[in-house]
Protein backbone atom coordinates (compact mmCIF):
# COMPACT_ATOMS: atom_id res chain seq x y z
CA UNK A 1 0.00 0.00 0.00
CA UNK A 2 1.56 3.22 -1.31
CA UNK A 3 1.59 5.91 1.81
CA UNK A 4 1.52 8.85 -0.47
CA UNK A 5 0.17 7.38 -4.24
CA UNK A 6 -0.53 10.43 -6.34
CA UNK A 7 0.69 13.70 -4.70
CA UNK A 8 3.81 15.71 -5.40
CA UNK A 9 6.57 16.24 -2.74
CA UNK A 10 9.29 18.86 -2.57
CA UNK A 11 11.89 17.94 -0.68
CA UNK A 12 15.19 19.98 0.41
CA UNK A 13 18.31 18.35 0.99
CA UNK A 14 17.70 15.94 -1.51
CA UNK A 15 21.31 15.59 -2.75
CA UNK A 16 22.67 13.59 0.97
CA UNK A 17 21.48 12.55 4.53
CA UNK A 18 18.05 12.41 5.77
CA UNK A 19 16.67 15.04 2.69
CA UNK A 20 18.24 11.82 0.24
CA UNK A 21 16.35 8.52 2.12
CA UNK A 22 13.31 11.42 2.16
CA UNK A 23 13.63 11.52 -1.76
CA UNK A 24 14.06 8.14 -2.23
CA UNK A 25 11.33 6.78 0.05
CA UNK A 26 8.13 9.64 -0.59
CA UNK A 27 8.80 8.54 -4.42
CA UNK A 28 8.93 4.51 -3.78
CA UNK A 29 5.54 5.40 -1.89
CA UNK A 30 3.86 6.62 -4.96
CA UNK A 31 4.95 10.60 -4.55
CA UNK A 32 6.25 12.65 -8.03
CA UNK A 33 9.28 14.04 -5.83
CA UNK A 34 10.91 17.47 -6.72
CA UNK A 35 14.32 17.74 -4.56
CA UNK A 36 16.31 20.57 -4.00
CA UNK A 37 20.01 21.09 -2.89
CA UNK A 38 23.28 22.77 -3.33
CA UNK A 39 24.58 20.42 -5.39
CA UNK A 40 23.82 19.42 -9.23
CA UNK A 41 25.78 16.19 -9.33
CA UNK A 42 24.39 14.97 -5.91
CA UNK A 43 20.82 15.35 -7.19
CA UNK A 44 21.22 13.92 -10.33
CA UNK A 45 22.68 10.80 -8.54
CA UNK A 46 19.26 11.09 -6.34
CA UNK A 47 16.97 11.36 -9.27
CA UNK A 48 18.83 8.23 -11.03
CA UNK A 49 17.88 6.20 -8.25
CA UNK A 50 14.15 7.33 -7.95
CA UNK A 51 13.77 6.38 -11.57
CA UNK A 52 15.72 3.62 -11.85
CA UNK A 53 13.01 2.34 -9.29
CA UNK A 54 10.25 3.27 -12.07
CA UNK A 55 9.68 6.95 -9.80
CA UNK A 56 9.15 10.18 -11.37
CA UNK A 57 10.54 13.63 -10.42
CA UNK A 58 12.99 16.51 -10.88
CA UNK A 59 15.74 18.61 -9.37
CA UNK A 60 16.86 22.08 -8.67
CA UNK A 61 19.77 22.96 -7.84
CA UNK A 62 20.38 25.92 -5.90
CA UNK A 63 21.90 27.81 -2.28
CA UNK A 64 18.38 27.61 -0.16
CA UNK A 65 19.87 30.43 1.95
CA UNK A 66 18.86 32.50 -1.05
CA UNK A 67 14.93 33.17 -1.22
CA UNK A 68 15.33 33.22 -5.18
CA UNK A 69 16.64 29.31 -4.87
CA UNK A 70 12.96 28.80 -2.92
CA UNK A 71 11.09 30.27 -5.56
CA UNK A 72 12.88 28.87 -8.28
CA UNK A 73 12.42 25.08 -6.65
CA UNK A 74 8.26 25.92 -6.19
CA UNK A 75 7.90 27.40 -9.63
CA UNK A 76 9.37 24.54 -11.31
CA UNK A 77 7.43 22.05 -9.10
CA UNK A 78 4.04 23.77 -9.81
CA UNK A 79 4.70 24.13 -13.99
CA UNK A 80 5.78 20.11 -14.07
CA UNK A 81 3.16 18.64 -11.46
CA UNK A 82 0.63 21.41 -11.06
CA UNK A 83 0.43 21.15 -7.44
CA UNK A 84 2.52 20.80 -4.02
CA UNK A 85 1.16 18.31 -1.45
CA UNK A 86 4.19 17.62 0.80
CA UNK A 87 6.84 19.85 1.83
CA UNK A 88 10.01 17.71 3.91
CA UNK A 89 12.39 20.98 4.86
CA UNK A 90 15.41 18.57 5.55
CA UNK A 91 18.27 21.23 4.08
CA UNK A 92 20.84 21.82 6.30
CA UNK A 93 24.37 22.12 8.10
CA UNK A 94 25.47 21.12 11.25
CA UNK A 95 29.45 19.62 12.57
CA UNK A 96 30.48 19.21 8.91
CA UNK A 97 29.96 22.63 8.28
CA UNK A 98 33.20 23.31 10.57
CA UNK A 99 35.35 21.70 7.59
CA UNK A 100 34.78 24.37 5.51
CA UNK A 101 34.04 27.01 7.78
CA UNK A 102 35.98 26.87 10.86
CA UNK A 103 34.35 27.79 14.14
CA UNK A 104 31.11 27.59 13.01
CA UNK A 105 29.98 25.33 15.59
CA UNK A 106 31.21 27.10 18.48
CA UNK A 107 30.49 27.95 21.47
CA UNK A 108 28.90 31.88 21.94
CA UNK A 109 32.14 33.54 23.13
CA UNK A 110 33.87 32.27 19.98
CA UNK A 111 31.61 32.58 17.37
CA UNK A 112 32.04 35.35 14.79
CA UNK A 113 29.58 37.54 13.21
CA UNK A 114 30.06 36.09 10.11
CA UNK A 115 29.86 32.65 11.40
CA UNK A 116 26.72 33.28 13.32
CA UNK A 117 24.89 34.62 10.48
CA UNK A 118 26.13 31.86 7.97
CA UNK A 119 25.04 28.95 10.17
CA UNK A 120 21.62 30.67 10.48
CA UNK A 121 21.03 31.56 6.51
CA UNK A 122 21.43 28.00 5.92
CA UNK A 123 19.40 26.71 8.63
CA UNK A 124 16.68 29.03 9.68
CA UNK A 125 16.46 31.60 6.84
CA UNK A 126 16.35 28.35 4.77
CA UNK A 127 13.50 26.65 6.15
CA UNK A 128 11.54 30.16 6.00
CA UNK A 129 12.24 30.97 2.59
CA UNK A 130 10.87 27.23 1.38
CA UNK A 131 8.03 27.34 3.53
CA UNK A 132 6.83 31.25 2.44
CA UNK A 133 7.21 30.25 -0.97
CA UNK A 134 5.02 26.54 -0.54
CA UNK A 135 2.33 27.78 1.39
CA UNK A 136 0.79 29.72 -1.13
CA UNK A 137 0.18 26.92 -2.97
CA UNK A 138 -1.08 24.75 -0.29
CA UNK A 139 -3.18 27.49 0.89
CA UNK A 140 -5.03 27.62 -2.72
CA UNK A 141 -5.32 23.62 -2.59
CA UNK A 142 -6.94 24.28 0.29
CA UNK A 143 -4.68 20.81 1.47
CA UNK A 144 -0.88 19.98 2.56
CA UNK A 145 1.34 18.94 4.82
CA UNK A 146 4.63 20.20 6.12
CA UNK A 147 7.45 18.38 7.67
CA UNK A 148 10.54 20.42 8.98
CA UNK A 149 13.87 18.30 9.92
CA UNK A 150 14.84 19.94 13.13
CA UNK A 151 16.92 18.60 16.18
CA UNK A 152 17.08 17.67 18.90
CA UNK A 153 19.60 20.26 19.54
CA UNK A 154 16.37 22.37 19.02
CA UNK A 155 14.88 21.24 22.22
CA UNK A 156 17.91 21.23 24.53
CA UNK A 157 21.21 22.71 25.18
CA UNK A 158 24.13 22.31 24.07
CA UNK A 159 27.85 23.36 25.37
CA UNK A 160 28.77 24.38 21.52
CA UNK A 161 27.23 24.70 18.28
CA UNK A 162 25.47 27.68 19.37
CA UNK A 163 23.94 29.45 16.16
CA UNK A 164 22.80 25.58 15.08
CA UNK A 165 20.91 25.17 18.26
CA UNK A 166 19.49 28.56 18.34
CA UNK A 167 18.80 28.12 14.36
CA UNK A 168 16.99 24.46 15.13
CA UNK A 169 15.26 25.82 18.14
CA UNK A 170 13.79 28.75 15.99
CA UNK A 171 12.60 26.07 13.17
CA UNK A 172 10.63 24.40 15.53
CA UNK A 173 8.39 27.41 17.30
CA UNK A 174 8.55 28.67 13.39
CA UNK A 175 6.79 25.67 12.40
CA UNK A 176 4.37 25.84 15.67
CA UNK A 177 3.00 29.19 14.34
CA UNK A 178 2.86 27.61 10.54
CA UNK A 179 0.11 25.25 12.30
CA UNK A 180 -1.72 27.37 14.42
CA UNK A 181 -2.17 29.98 11.48
CA UNK A 182 -2.52 27.64 8.71
CA UNK A 183 -4.58 24.79 9.74
CA UNK A 184 -7.73 26.38 8.52
CA UNK A 185 -6.50 26.12 5.05
CA UNK A 186 -6.01 22.35 5.60
CA UNK A 187 -2.58 22.77 6.29
CA UNK A 188 -0.74 20.35 8.77
CA UNK A 189 2.91 21.31 10.00
CA UNK A 190 4.92 19.10 12.15
CA UNK A 191 8.93 19.17 12.99
CA UNK A 192 10.16 15.74 12.97
CA UNK A 193 13.71 16.16 15.87
CA UNK A 194 16.15 13.36 15.27
CA UNK A 195 19.06 12.63 17.32
CA UNK A 196 22.19 11.73 16.37
CA UNK A 197 21.81 9.86 12.59
CA UNK A 198 24.27 8.76 10.44
CA UNK A 199 24.83 10.98 7.74
CA UNK A 200 27.65 13.11 5.93
CA UNK A 201 26.83 15.72 8.76
CA UNK A 202 28.06 13.71 11.92
CA UNK A 203 30.59 11.43 9.46
CA UNK A 204 33.39 12.94 11.12
CA UNK A 205 32.60 12.23 14.62
CA UNK A 206 30.39 9.39 13.94
CA UNK A 207 33.34 6.85 15.34
CA UNK A 208 32.45 7.80 19.00
CA UNK A 209 29.86 5.35 18.57
CA UNK A 210 32.78 2.57 18.10
CA UNK A 211 33.13 2.45 22.04
CA UNK A 212 29.85 0.53 23.28
CA UNK A 213 29.72 2.66 26.60
CA UNK A 214 30.11 5.85 25.11
CA UNK A 215 27.56 5.06 22.13
CA UNK A 216 24.96 3.75 25.04
CA UNK A 217 25.45 7.36 27.14
CA UNK A 218 24.69 8.81 23.52
CA UNK A 219 21.98 6.94 22.87
CA UNK A 220 19.93 4.15 24.76
CA UNK A 221 19.90 2.28 21.49
CA UNK A 222 23.60 2.84 21.56
CA UNK A 223 23.76 3.02 17.93
CA UNK A 224 23.38 6.16 15.82
CA UNK A 225 19.70 6.17 13.47
CA UNK A 226 19.86 5.92 9.79
CA UNK A 227 18.61 8.10 7.20
CA UNK A 228 16.42 5.99 6.34
CA UNK A 229 14.56 5.83 10.06
CA UNK A 230 14.37 9.25 10.04
CA UNK A 231 12.19 9.00 6.44
CA UNK A 232 10.51 7.46 7.94
CA UNK A 233 9.48 9.56 10.30
CA UNK A 234 8.80 12.53 7.66
CA UNK A 235 6.76 10.00 5.92
CA UNK A 236 4.23 9.63 8.35
CA UNK A 237 3.54 13.21 9.15
CA UNK A 238 3.92 13.80 5.24
CA UNK A 239 1.12 11.09 5.25
CA UNK A 240 -2.66 11.16 5.91
CA UNK A 241 -2.09 8.61 8.41
CA UNK A 242 -1.02 11.53 10.52
CA UNK A 243 -4.18 13.55 9.77
CA UNK A 244 -5.02 14.48 13.21
CA UNK A 245 -0.74 15.72 13.55
CA UNK A 246 -0.28 19.37 13.34
CA UNK A 247 2.19 21.47 15.92
CA UNK A 248 3.98 18.47 16.32
CA UNK A 249 7.74 17.70 17.35
CA UNK A 250 8.07 14.17 16.89
CA UNK A 251 11.55 13.18 18.19
CA UNK A 252 13.28 10.52 17.02
CA UNK A 253 16.20 10.02 18.98
CA UNK A 254 17.24 6.24 19.85
CA UNK A 255 16.15 7.70 23.74
CA UNK A 256 18.87 10.38 23.72
CA UNK A 257 16.38 12.50 25.31
CA UNK A 258 14.28 10.26 27.36
CA UNK A 259 17.34 10.53 29.69
CA UNK A 260 17.98 13.42 31.97
CA UNK B 1 -16.52 -8.47 4.83
CA UNK B 2 -13.83 -7.81 6.83
CA UNK B 3 -10.50 -7.92 4.89
CA UNK B 4 -6.94 -8.08 6.26
CA UNK B 5 -3.55 -7.09 4.61
CA UNK B 6 -2.05 -10.24 5.21
CA UNK B 7 0.87 -8.78 2.22
CA UNK B 8 2.97 -7.63 4.87
CA UNK B 9 3.60 -4.06 3.58
CA UNK B 10 2.12 -2.38 6.70
CA UNK B 11 4.64 -4.50 8.40
CA UNK B 12 3.15 -6.21 11.66
CA UNK B 13 1.39 -9.36 9.16
CA UNK B 14 1.92 -12.72 11.29
CA UNK B 15 2.93 -10.40 14.34
CA UNK B 16 1.12 -10.94 17.76
CA UNK B 17 0.09 -7.29 19.72
CA UNK B 18 -1.74 -7.30 22.79
CA UNK B 19 -4.28 -4.37 23.25
CA UNK B 20 -5.60 -3.56 26.71
CA UNK B 21 -8.94 -1.80 26.85
CA UNK B 22 -9.69 -2.87 23.26
CA UNK B 23 -13.79 -2.76 24.14
CA UNK B 24 -14.15 0.61 23.21
CA UNK B 25 -12.53 3.97 21.86
CA UNK B 26 -8.98 4.71 20.99
CA UNK B 27 -8.16 0.64 21.96
CA UNK B 28 -11.22 -0.52 19.76
CA UNK B 29 -10.34 1.53 16.77
CA UNK B 30 -6.69 0.21 17.65
CA UNK B 31 -7.74 -3.42 17.20
CA UNK B 32 -9.54 -2.46 13.83
CA UNK B 33 -6.40 -0.76 12.57
CA UNK B 34 -4.32 -3.62 13.46
CA UNK B 35 -6.13 -6.41 12.24
CA UNK B 36 -6.17 -4.51 9.00
CA UNK B 37 -2.59 -4.28 9.06
CA UNK B 38 -3.09 -7.85 9.11
CA UNK B 39 -1.70 -8.97 12.93
CA UNK B 40 -2.79 -11.23 15.09
CA UNK B 41 -4.35 -9.50 18.04
CA UNK B 42 -4.94 -10.77 21.97
CA UNK B 43 -7.62 -8.26 23.39
CA UNK B 44 -7.77 -7.29 26.97
CA UNK B 45 -10.49 -5.47 28.36
CA UNK B 46 -12.87 -5.10 31.63
CA UNK B 47 -16.00 -5.64 29.60
CA UNK B 48 -15.89 -9.00 28.08
CA UNK B 49 -19.44 -8.79 25.70
CA UNK B 50 -17.58 -5.25 23.93
CA UNK B 51 -14.55 -7.92 23.32
CA UNK B 52 -16.70 -10.44 21.73
CA UNK B 53 -17.84 -7.67 19.54
CA UNK B 54 -14.81 -6.29 18.58
CA UNK B 55 -13.47 -9.39 17.85
CA UNK B 56 -16.68 -10.85 15.63
CA UNK B 57 -15.94 -7.45 13.31
CA UNK B 58 -12.04 -8.34 12.58
CA UNK B 59 -12.10 -12.09 12.20
CA UNK B 60 -11.13 -13.27 9.02
CA UNK B 61 -9.67 -16.30 7.28
CA UNK B 62 -5.38 -16.03 8.17
CA UNK B 63 -5.82 -13.83 11.14
CA UNK B 64 -6.17 -15.16 14.69
CA UNK B 65 -7.69 -13.15 17.21
CA UNK B 66 -8.64 -14.07 20.94
CA UNK B 67 -10.19 -12.20 23.68
CA UNK B 68 -9.03 -11.83 27.11
CA UNK B 69 -11.20 -10.50 29.97
CA UNK B 70 -9.86 -8.97 33.02
CA UNK B 71 -8.95 -5.57 34.93
CA UNK B 72 -6.00 -3.44 34.59
CA UNK B 73 -5.91 -3.01 37.86
CA UNK B 74 -5.31 -6.65 39.24
CA UNK B 75 -1.88 -7.57 38.23
CA UNK B 76 -3.10 -11.24 38.35
CA UNK B 77 -5.68 -10.74 36.13
CA UNK B 78 -3.52 -8.93 33.95
CA UNK B 79 -0.61 -11.40 34.08
CA UNK B 80 -2.89 -14.05 33.22
CA UNK B 81 -4.60 -12.11 30.23
CA UNK B 82 -0.95 -12.37 29.04
CA UNK B 83 -0.14 -15.63 29.78
CA UNK B 84 -3.06 -16.71 27.76
CA UNK B 85 -2.22 -15.10 24.98
CA UNK B 86 0.96 -16.37 24.80
CA UNK B 87 -0.40 -19.69 24.77
CA UNK B 88 -2.80 -18.83 22.03
CA UNK B 89 -0.40 -16.74 19.70
CA UNK B 90 3.24 -18.24 20.94
CA UNK B 91 4.35 -15.14 21.83
CA UNK B 92 3.60 -11.16 22.01
CA UNK B 93 5.34 -9.01 19.91
CA UNK B 94 3.91 -5.91 20.66
CA UNK B 95 1.52 -4.41 22.58
CA UNK B 96 -0.86 -1.25 23.31
CA UNK B 97 -1.95 0.23 26.43
CA UNK B 98 -5.02 2.08 25.81
CA UNK B 99 -6.94 1.20 29.01
CA UNK B 100 -8.27 4.64 30.64
CA UNK B 101 -10.92 6.51 32.38
CA UNK B 102 -11.72 10.43 32.74
CA UNK B 103 -13.18 10.49 35.95
CA UNK B 104 -14.86 13.25 37.84
CA UNK B 105 -15.29 16.89 36.30
CA UNK B 106 -13.89 18.91 39.66
CA UNK B 107 -12.01 21.19 41.23
CA UNK B 108 -9.11 19.97 43.52
CA UNK B 109 -10.74 21.03 46.69
CA UNK B 110 -14.21 18.83 45.86
CA UNK B 111 -12.66 16.39 44.06
CA UNK B 112 -13.63 12.93 45.60
CA UNK B 113 -11.32 10.94 47.13
CA UNK B 114 -12.36 7.87 46.12
CA UNK B 115 -12.96 9.04 42.39
CA UNK B 116 -9.01 10.15 42.56
CA UNK B 117 -7.61 6.77 43.86
CA UNK B 118 -9.58 5.04 41.11
CA UNK B 119 -8.35 7.20 38.30
CA UNK B 120 -4.56 6.95 39.13
CA UNK B 121 -5.28 3.05 39.63
CA UNK B 122 -7.00 2.66 36.12
CA UNK B 123 -4.82 5.27 34.45
CA UNK B 124 -1.63 4.39 36.00
CA UNK B 125 -0.77 1.11 37.91
CA UNK B 126 -3.52 -0.20 34.77
CA UNK B 127 0.11 0.47 32.70
CA UNK B 128 2.15 -0.20 34.91
CA UNK B 129 0.22 -3.95 35.19
CA UNK B 130 0.19 -4.48 31.71
CA UNK B 131 3.82 -2.77 31.25
CA UNK B 132 4.98 -5.50 33.96
CA UNK B 133 3.34 -8.59 32.23
CA UNK B 134 4.11 -7.36 28.65
CA UNK B 135 7.76 -6.77 29.31
CA UNK B 136 8.10 -10.19 31.06
CA UNK B 137 7.39 -11.50 27.92
CA UNK B 138 9.07 -9.50 25.39
CA UNK B 139 12.66 -8.72 27.26
CA UNK B 140 13.25 -12.68 27.16
CA UNK B 141 12.69 -13.05 23.39
CA UNK B 142 15.05 -9.59 23.18
CA UNK B 143 12.38 -8.03 20.93
CA UNK B 144 9.16 -5.82 21.20
CA UNK B 145 7.42 -2.68 21.13
CA UNK B 146 4.78 -0.74 23.42
CA UNK B 147 2.63 1.85 22.89
CA UNK B 148 1.26 3.22 25.74
CA UNK B 149 -1.99 5.81 25.18
CA UNK B 150 -1.79 9.03 27.66
CA UNK B 151 -3.34 12.53 26.30
CA UNK B 152 -2.74 15.88 25.84
CA UNK B 153 -3.84 16.05 29.63
CA UNK B 154 0.00 14.49 29.54
CA UNK B 155 1.89 17.30 28.71
CA UNK B 156 -0.92 20.41 29.81
CA UNK B 157 -3.14 21.33 32.47
CA UNK B 158 -6.62 20.91 32.21
CA UNK B 159 -8.35 23.28 34.99
CA UNK B 160 -11.49 20.68 36.67
CA UNK B 161 -9.41 16.99 35.98
CA UNK B 162 -6.65 17.19 37.87
CA UNK B 163 -6.78 13.23 38.43
CA UNK B 164 -6.95 12.48 34.59
CA UNK B 165 -4.28 15.08 34.42
CA UNK B 166 -1.57 13.76 37.04
CA UNK B 167 -2.45 10.33 36.14
CA UNK B 168 -1.34 10.92 31.94
CA UNK B 169 1.72 12.78 33.09
CA UNK B 170 2.57 9.70 34.93
CA UNK B 171 2.28 7.53 31.56
CA UNK B 172 4.33 10.19 29.84
CA UNK B 173 7.08 9.58 32.55
CA UNK B 174 6.72 5.98 32.92
CA UNK B 175 6.91 5.82 29.17
CA UNK B 176 10.44 7.57 28.98
CA UNK B 177 11.74 5.75 32.06
CA UNK B 178 10.57 2.31 30.53
CA UNK B 179 12.02 3.85 27.26
CA UNK B 180 15.83 4.22 28.74
CA UNK B 181 15.17 0.87 30.74
CA UNK B 182 14.83 -1.56 27.76
CA UNK B 183 16.02 0.26 24.96
CA UNK B 184 19.44 -1.56 24.81
CA UNK B 185 17.43 -5.11 25.33
CA UNK B 186 15.35 -4.75 22.32
CA UNK B 187 12.26 -2.84 23.19
CA UNK B 188 10.87 0.04 22.49
CA UNK B 189 8.41 1.89 24.55
CA UNK B 190 6.61 5.07 23.24
CA UNK B 191 3.85 6.81 24.17
CA UNK B 192 0.97 9.13 21.99
CA UNK B 193 -0.95 12.24 23.26
CA UNK B 194 -4.58 12.60 21.76
CA UNK B 195 -6.31 15.50 22.22
CA UNK B 196 -9.94 15.27 22.40
CA UNK B 197 -11.14 12.44 20.42
CA UNK B 198 -14.64 11.41 19.70
CA UNK B 199 -14.71 8.42 22.07
CA UNK B 200 -17.09 7.00 24.85
CA UNK B 201 -14.93 8.61 27.39
CA UNK B 202 -15.61 12.18 26.00
CA UNK B 203 -18.89 11.32 25.03
CA UNK B 204 -20.77 12.21 28.09
CA UNK B 205 -18.49 15.77 28.25
CA UNK B 206 -18.97 16.53 25.00
CA UNK B 207 -22.64 16.41 24.74
CA UNK B 208 -23.21 19.04 27.60
CA UNK B 209 -24.08 22.49 26.54
CA UNK B 210 -21.68 24.47 24.64
CA UNK B 211 -18.71 21.72 25.48
CA UNK B 212 -18.56 20.70 21.95
CA UNK B 213 -18.14 23.90 20.55
CA UNK B 214 -15.61 24.99 23.05
CA UNK B 215 -13.46 22.26 22.45
CA UNK B 216 -13.48 22.27 18.52
CA UNK B 217 -12.09 26.52 19.47
CA UNK B 218 -9.16 24.60 21.05
CA UNK B 219 -7.95 22.81 18.20
CA UNK B 220 -6.45 25.32 15.10
CA UNK B 221 -7.10 22.56 12.83
CA UNK B 222 -10.92 22.96 13.75
CA UNK B 223 -12.47 20.11 14.34
CA UNK B 224 -11.90 16.78 17.29
CA UNK B 225 -9.81 14.09 16.27
CA UNK B 226 -11.80 10.37 15.37
CA UNK B 227 -10.19 7.45 17.04
CA UNK B 228 -8.73 6.23 14.11
CA UNK B 229 -6.63 8.93 13.62
CA UNK B 230 -4.51 7.94 16.73
CA UNK B 231 -4.83 3.94 16.04
CA UNK B 232 -2.66 5.01 12.53
CA UNK B 233 0.36 6.76 15.05
CA UNK B 234 -0.02 3.46 17.05
CA UNK B 235 0.42 1.20 13.97
CA UNK B 236 3.56 3.51 12.90
CA UNK B 237 4.95 3.45 16.50
CA UNK B 238 4.60 -0.75 16.69
CA UNK B 239 6.18 -1.06 13.60
CA UNK B 240 9.96 -1.29 12.19
CA UNK B 241 9.12 1.84 10.62
CA UNK B 242 9.89 3.96 13.97
CA UNK B 243 12.75 1.44 14.92
CA UNK B 244 14.60 4.64 15.88
CA UNK B 245 11.49 5.88 18.09
CA UNK B 246 12.54 5.07 22.08
CA UNK B 247 10.77 7.13 25.33
CA UNK B 248 9.13 9.66 22.08
CA UNK B 249 6.11 11.06 22.74
CA UNK B 250 3.75 11.77 19.57
CA UNK B 251 1.41 14.27 20.60
CA UNK B 252 -1.96 14.52 18.00
CA UNK B 253 -4.01 17.15 19.23
CA UNK B 254 -5.12 19.07 15.80
CA UNK B 255 -2.37 21.41 17.28
CA UNK B 256 -4.53 22.32 20.50
CA UNK B 257 -0.95 22.37 22.68
CA UNK B 258 0.56 24.69 20.73
CA UNK B 259 -0.03 27.42 22.42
Amino acid sequence: MAMVNGKVALVTGAGSGIGRACFQLLAREGARVVGVSRSQSKLEKSLADVEAVGGTGLIVAGDLGNSATAAAAVDAAVNRFGRIDILVHAAGVGYSLSETLPGSMNDAINTSDENWREVIRVNLDACFYINRAVLPVMQAQKSGSIVNVGSIFGLGGNADAHAYTAAKAGMINFTRSLAVAYAKYGIRANCVAPGYVDTPMIASVVHVFDDAQVASSLAPLARPGTPEEIANCCLFLASDMASYCTGAVLVVDGGTTARV
Amino acid sequence: MFQPDLSGERGLAGQAIFVAGAGSGIGRAVALCLARAGANLALFDVRADSLEAVAESIRAPGLNVSCHAGDVTNSTEVMAAVDEAVRRHATIHGAVNSAGVLGAASNLLDYPEDVYRRVLDVNIMGVVNCMKAELSVMVPQARGAIVNIASAAGIIGWAGFSAYVASKHAVVGITKTAGLEYAARGVRINSVCPAFIYTKMTEELLSQPGVHDVAVNLHPIGRLGQPEEVAEAVLWLLSERSSFAVGSNLVLDGGSTID
